[in-house]
């Protein structure tokens, strides 16, 4: 067996900068703990040679000005380590959660896909650095041996079978998962390398320090016994970025979407999914001037009728959504969820009819709404209602199957619909129109069929009634129509509703 | 004339080796038309695949009827259709009865005019949706409704849009349907279909005039129309026809 351990060094800084590129060019520390005893946990090459270093109190560190501080936030861990999971899975399914920021993976068999365990390590640290991740690896025949690997190295190292004791020889007692008082009484005895620990002897150190001695001691030779035993990643894919000050211009927040998209879509991608559904949330800043929003929180759903992994086109889809429907305040922080879901593979047959790429139609229908309104385009359905012109607007998802039912002959002629209906004057003989007014012309009914009395939901407050005629009308210049006008039983008002073509 | 035509085959076959027949136009593989399920106007085969159609005529001349019959085919074959409806007068319950699979037709419903505060009008709501859905490709047909867009209003479509909505659907399988009441693409259009009202056919009570209850006891049963394909560029050369088809529609079973 072969054992990759992962270390991410340096963790509470990598999380709280993995999103923001350009923090991560300036010197930068994360502090924590309760006041008065808030400490640097962490700190990037930048504060590091500025002379700031890990345990030093907050206030010491704001003397440097240039230092940028920010209070270390599990839930951007919690994500970070997230996305170096579904890093991993995309290179072996048997991955082991051992600590927020370690994990072991068996990297068995990878060997004729990706080469030698150090070309395999470093396939590894390429792909992490890809979502913004930096990685230590150590590779070694022994869960325990790949760990303390991966915590000795500064970039990969391989541990032979046989020469684990013999490399780790030098590596201090602290990467050991020893408790502070058996370090404490190892420190005390002079023991710090694991070549001391390991040069013991067994029964002598088992009088001092118990069963948990020898098992150092075994660990420090390059001797372990440990299973793997792997974890289920999360289906949970959520980036997130708080803004130091609040973000008015929506266009600006484009930069970010596209930055936690690609991050999302990336761990998507690792774990062959795509985007289904896109959740975001924005937090939104009250307390400024000209707030038109009520909520301190803003969130938006844009379900995809196709699922995707195209960062353009989502990030299209959130733009012209947020376009449509501003957040009314300045935005303090992002926060964007995305539901998984297999992607749709389909085969297109030979004979079937080529239809618009789904992807592309969707932001084509994003504009379109943009132009002529949320709910006048889509696919008209009809309803099963006592309406006058029963339907409403559905989804257009084209199926590209040709219908089993081929059309026959056209016979009958269509209506067009005025919306709204056209308010027009009737001069009537013996409850008949003669001569009709709409739209600021005249007209003279040839031929009047009717009344055809229609009424529905009569028993809802919708209720309606009418008297409808069909009418043939000749215009002044001799032209003629024919119209469908109705008079209204409540109101008793006459309207021409549509037109015969 | 014979030294040209000379020049030309010698000009030709010194390029023959890098660009065969160099000088003499591409002929193109004849349009496949599509139907409009009205067999005495699909004879025309006016409405070629890759062309700008126009339909025009008065109110009540069957131009609506037409298109109907073209989204029926078109859907029926498992092609997507879109209308751009500027006026927002289709009706989704006459086109189902014509045999529309209305689930395939994609309806933009222009009128509330809205662009983050900018007004749009109809017209140029319809003139954006078009250019949208002809970049977006794979629809079968794309009808832009104009049939009840004043004739002042619609001739200011400058004649540039529709020769960028010709070359737009020139080499796909695209019909792009213009319904107006004049014609305004001009020479953009390969096929001009001008539609007119031959009559009405009107049935009468047989009833006596004394016992009918009012005077509207009588059936509009049927709309005689007449259609003339007044310019076709479907064949090179280019060549104006005139050919007249009539066919007719039942207002019956509304009633």
């Amino acid at each position: 067996m072969l054992y990759a351990g992962v270390h991410l060094p340096n963790f509470p800084a990598q999380a709280a900068l993995r999103n923001d590129a350009e923090a991560r060019q300036k010197p930068f520390a994360v502090v924590a703990g309760t006041p008065p005893q808030v400490r640097v946990v962490a700190l990037n090459s930048h504060a590091k040679k500025m002379g700031l270093w890990v345990g030093m109190t907050k206030a010491d560190a704001e003397t440097q000005s240039s230092v940028k501080i920010r209070e270390r936030l599990v839930r951007l861990e919690s994500l970070a380590h997230a996305a170096l999971q579904d890093c991993l899975a995309g290179f072996s399914p048997w991955c082991e959660d051992v600590a927020p920021d370690l994990f072991v993976l068996d990297i068995s068999g990878l060997s004729n896909l990706m080469g030698t365990p150090v070309q395999i390590a470093k396939s590894i640290r390429e792909q992490a650095r890809t979502f913004s991740l930096y990685i230590k690896i150590g590779v070694a025949h022994n869960i325990d041996s790949a760990i303390h690997a991966a915590r000795l190295t500064k970039n990969v190292l391989v541990l032979p079978t046989g020469g684990e004791a013999e490399i780790l020889r030098d590596a201090p007692l602290e990467i050991l998962e020893a408790t502070p008082e058996i370090l404490g009484i190892l420190h005390r005895w002079g023991i710090r390398r694991f070549g001391q620990l390991a040069a013991l002897p067994e029964l002598a150190l088992s009088e001092r320090l118990g069963q948990e001695g020898l098992r150092l001691q075994r660990l420090t030779r390059g001797i372990s016994t440990r299973i793997l035993s792997p974890t289920v990643p999360s289906m949970a894919f959520e980036e997130e970025m708080e803004f130091d000050h609040s973000v008015e211009d929506l266009k600006s927040l484009a930069f970010v979407f596209h930055r936690l998209l690609g991050q999302l879509v990336l761990r998507l991608a690792t774990r062959a999914l795509a985007a289904g559904e896109i959740h975001l949330t924005l937090h939104l800043d009250l307390a400024a001037d000209g707030v038109t929003a009520k909520e301190p929180f803003f969130t938006r759903t844009l379900k995809l009728p196709v699922p995707s992994v195209d960062v353009t086109l989502l990030l299209k889809l959130l733009q012209l959504d947020l376009e449509a429907h501003p957040p009314g305040a300045p935005v303090m922080k992002v926060v964007l969820h995305i539901e998984p879901m297999r992607p749709r593979v389909v085969q297109n047959g030979m004979f079937v009819p080529q239809g618009p790429e789904p992807q592309r139609l969707e932001l084509t229908l994003a504009k379109l709404r943009r132009i002529v309104g949320e709910d006048r385009v889509g696919s008209p359905e009809l309803m099963d209602r006592h309406l006058p012109v029963p339907f409403r607007m559905a989804n257009f998802t084209p199926s590209n199957s040709p219908s089993r039912k081929l059309p026959a002959e056209v016979s009958q002629t269509a209506v067009r619909i005025f919306r709204p209906a056209l308010p027009t004057s009737v001069e009537k003989v013996r409850g008949t129109p003669r001569r009709v007014r709409f739209s600021g012309k005249s007209y003279q009914v040839s031929h009047a069929s009717g009344p055809w009395r229609r009424s529905g939901e009569w028993w809802t407050r919708g209720h309606w009634g009418r008297d409808e005629w069909d009418l043939v009308l000749v215009s002044g210049d001799n032209k003629r129509i024919v119209v469908r006008a109705y008079r209204d039983l409540v109101t008793g008002h006459w309207s021409v509703e549509a037109e015969y073509d | 004339m014979r030294n040209a035509a000379n020049l030309r085959v010698q000009v030709e076959s010194m390029l023959e080796s890098r660009i065969p027949s160099a000088l003499t136009p591409k002929i193109k593989p004849p349009l496949e038309s599509m139907s409009c399920g009205i067999s005495d106007i699909d004879r025309f085969k006016a409405f070629g695949r890759g062309t700008l159609v126009e339909i025009c005529g008065a109110p009540s001349t069957g131009r609506t009827t037409l298109l109907h019959g073209l989204l029926a085919q078109c859907t029926a074959g498992g092609e997507a259709a879109a209308v751009i409806d500027t006026s927002d007068t289709f009706d989704p319950v006459s086109a189902s009865q014509s045999g529309v699979v209305l689930r395939e037709v994609l309806w933009v419903r222009c009128g509330v005019p809205r662009n983050q505060g900018r007004a749009l009008s109809r017209l140029d709501q319809a003139l954006g949706a078009i250019d949208l859905l002809l970049q977006n490709g794979g629809l079968g047909l794309i009808a832009l409704d104009l049939a009840n867009v004043p004739i002042r209003d619609a001739r200011q479509i400058p004649l540039s849009a529709w020769f960028k909505f010709r070359r737009a659907v020139e080499d796909t399988r695209t019909l792009l349907v213009v319904l107006a009441q004049q014609p305004n693409a001009g020479s953009s259009s390969a096929t001009m279909l001008d539609v007119s009202q031959s009559s009405v056919e009107i049935e009468e009570s047989d009833k006596p005039s004394v016992e009918k209850h009012i005077d509207g006891d009588c059936l509009i049963r049927t709309l005689r129309n007449r259609a003339e394909v007044l310019r076709g560029q479907m064949t090179k050369p280019v060549r104006s026809v005139r050919t007249i088809g009539e066919f007719s529609t039942s207002l019956y079973s509304y009633r």
